[in-house]
């Protein structure tokens, strides 16, 4: 799957008095590039307007882009839609979808239907799938669709995903609101979709957690421009090289961060923590070397240290300081 | 600076609407898509098979209220109650299928299907097609219950008959109507939005220009020759003049000829505003 420059932008009409109406342009997107391959997870991050909603929409045949070029195994999305749509799944809602008086099993069948399908090769589809998302463990099967709950909704929107087995799924945002187990099991079904069926999946989320667990790489966009990508751990190496040093002590001697300050130690957020212990955090560029003269003045000023803890940054860290810097690395 | 990718070709209507399977699929998802509805509403059923019978009971009673039904046999040469009684089982087949290709796209989008329909392989003309279907069985059974018992009562055995004939004819007028009401229904869209208030004002609009509650030959000149624009009106005339005992043979071949003419008259528009329904909703982005 490749998109290469794509740019989109949205003329909407708001009506300002009786007869006058006032043109609003937004550009959702300015050049959005990104590349996923085969058996991949690619994740789509981003602060909401971002663009991501609209990068899959063009990839799923939904959207017409204003420029740029996208294609899933090498056909055009624009130019060849139809081979396209053959070719794709895509999960772009949780809550709703599917028709509320049909139960799951009929929501698939027409679809499957849809996709164009014969009956025998669609009945053993629906049978494997609904046991693959653990709708028949949950009793969803013959219910009807309206009676669902947010998690079996999940659950049937990925099952349509797969329905006609593409090698390539779309997902927008699909643990959205989904209680633990439903989002555990979504997860592990998209990784395992990923490595044992070589399916390219495009992943969308805000959730940093599971992003980090379940995606081979991260596409960060940010106002309709790739702000960066790479693997989880190279965005985090892209991070300024700040680290952040919390140390618990049992109790604070007097004059002691006044003495780590007079030494140049960035000292943040002196409190008492939960369970007794006094703390209080250090920034720095140089760990190891810092931790060593924390431990020096914190004997020389007789404190009893409990504990030292280094924090390694986060794809949260790393989705921050991209969204509000906004620049391509 | 226009978009070298926006080209119509591939809107435009495949080779695979002449492939019967691909049809014949469609069908089925329209068939599970109704029935498991229809049967699962108790309410939905009764008003269903109760609907021509209040409709005809609400005509009768105005019309006795007004005039006479010695005066309404001499000028018409149909038993009031068995002309209303047929008018309203025509309306009520020909408005359902009208109203389900109408609506679909409001309903589909407001459900949140519809992406999934555009994005699925299936031609938007095709599955256009496909949705009235069902509903074709469904009137054959309201044939049943509604025309079967009156008919035989006024006509005897020949009842049957003309309740077989008048089955037929409905269903030929919602088939020539798909193209003229898909075409308006989605040319409404593309000018005004998906708005169920200018489809609610020209539904009913359509439906009494089919003239089943007036026989299209007492019409007057002007409504006469605006009526003969929708092709359904074509098939109430020849059955109003089987009723009528007027069914001499050039009188029902020709408004049978004219009804299939005007469909297939109007069959371009139909798959030309399905192409600029789906090119404005992929230019605006399908709403998920």
């Amino acid at each position: 799957m490749i998109a290469e420059k794509l740019a989109k932008k949205f003329v909407t009409k708001k009506r300002v008095g009786l007869l006058r109406s006032h043109v609003e342009i937004v550009e959702a997107l300015r050049g959005v590039s990104l590349r996923v391959r085969t058996g991949e997870v690619v994740g789509l991050l981003g602060p909401n307007g971002a663009g991501k909603t609209t990068t899959i929409k063009i990839l799923s045949t939904l959207l017409l882009p204003d420029s740029g070029y996208a294609s899933i195994y090498g056909y055009d999305v624009v130019r060849e839609a139809s081979e396209v749509r053959k070719l794709i799944g895509i999960m772009l809602t949780v809550e709703k979808g599917f028709y509320g008086r049909l139960t799951g099993r009929e929501n698939l069948i027409y679809f499957g239907s849809l996709y164009g399908m014969e009956k025998q090769e669609l009945e053993k589809r629906i049978d494997y799938l609904l046991d693959l998302v653990g709708l028949k463990e949950l009793g969803g099967v013959d219910r009807l669709y309206e009676e669902y709950s947010l998690g079996m909704r999940a659950r049937l929107a990925l099952a349509r995903a797969l329905l006609k087995d593409p090698p390539v799924l779309l997902l927008d945002e699909p643990t959205l609101g989904l209680d633990p187990p439903s989002a555990r099991r979504i997860r592990s079904l998209v990784r395992e979709l990923a490595s044992r069926e070589g399916k390219s999946i495009l992943y969308t989320s805000h959730n940093m957690f599971e992003v980090e667990l379940v995606c081979d790489r991260v596409v960060l966009i940010n106002k309709g421009v790739v702000a960066a990508e790479g693997t989880p751990e190279e965005l985090k190496s892209k991070l300024p090289d700040v680290r952040t040093i919390e140390v618990y002590l049992k109790q604070l001697p007097e004059g002691l961060t006044e003495e780590m300050r007079k030494h140049g130690l960035e000292v943040r957020e002196q409190n008492q923590a939960q369970d007794g212990l006094y703390v209080f955090k250090v920034l720095t560029r140089r760990p190891n070397e810092v931790v060593s003269d924390i431990m020096k003045l914190a004997v020389s000023k007789g404190a009893d240290i409990v504990r030292i803890k280094i924090e390694e940054p986060t794809l949260e860290d790393v989705f921050v300081y991209f969204t509000e810097r906004g620049v391509k690395d | 600076m226009k978009n070298p990718h926006l080209k119509m070709s591939s809107f435009t209507l495949p080779r695979e609407v002449l492939k019967i399977r691909s049809f014949a699929r469609l069908i089925r998802a329209e068939m599970v898509l109704v029935y498991a509805d229809f049967f699962r509403r108790k309410s939905l059923v009764i008003m269903y098979l109760a609907w021509p019978y209040i409709s005809a009971a609400f005509m009768l009673m105005f019309g006795y209220s007004i005039g006479s039904p010695q005066f309404f046999v001499e000028r018409v040469g149909v038993e009031p109650p068995l002309f209303l009684m047929v008018g309203s089982y025509l309306l009520f087949s020909i408005m359902t299928i009208v109203d389900d290709i109408m609506w679909r796209p409001i309903f589909d989008e407001s459900s949140g299907v519809l992406p999934y329909v555009i994005s699925s392989p299936t031609n938007v003309v095709l599955h256009y097609v496909s949705i009235p279907v069902p509903r074709f069985t469904l009137s054959i059974a309201l044939g049943a219950a509604a025309l079967l018992p009156i008919s035989i009562v006024y006509r005897g055995f020949n009842g049957l008959l003309v309740s077989l004939t008048v089955v037929a004819l409905s269903i030929l007028s919602a088939v020539v109507f798909i193209p003229l009401a898909t075409a308006l229904g989605l040319g409404l869209y593309i000018t005004g939005g998906e708005n169920w208030r200018a489809i609610n004002f020209l539904r009913p609009l359509l439906l009494t220009m089919t003239g089943v509650y007036y026989p299209r030959w007492l019409m007057s000149l002007p409504l006469y020759l605006l009526s003969s624009l929708l092709p359904p009106a074509h098939c109430v005339e020849v059955v109003q003049r089987v009723l009528a005992g007027m069914a001499e043979l050039h009188k029902i071949t020709v408004p049978l000829a004219l009804a299939i003419a005007l469909s297939i008259l109007y069959s371009p528009g139909m798959l030309k505003t399905s192409a600029m329904w789906e090119f404005k909703k992929l230019r605006e982005g399908v709403k998920v």
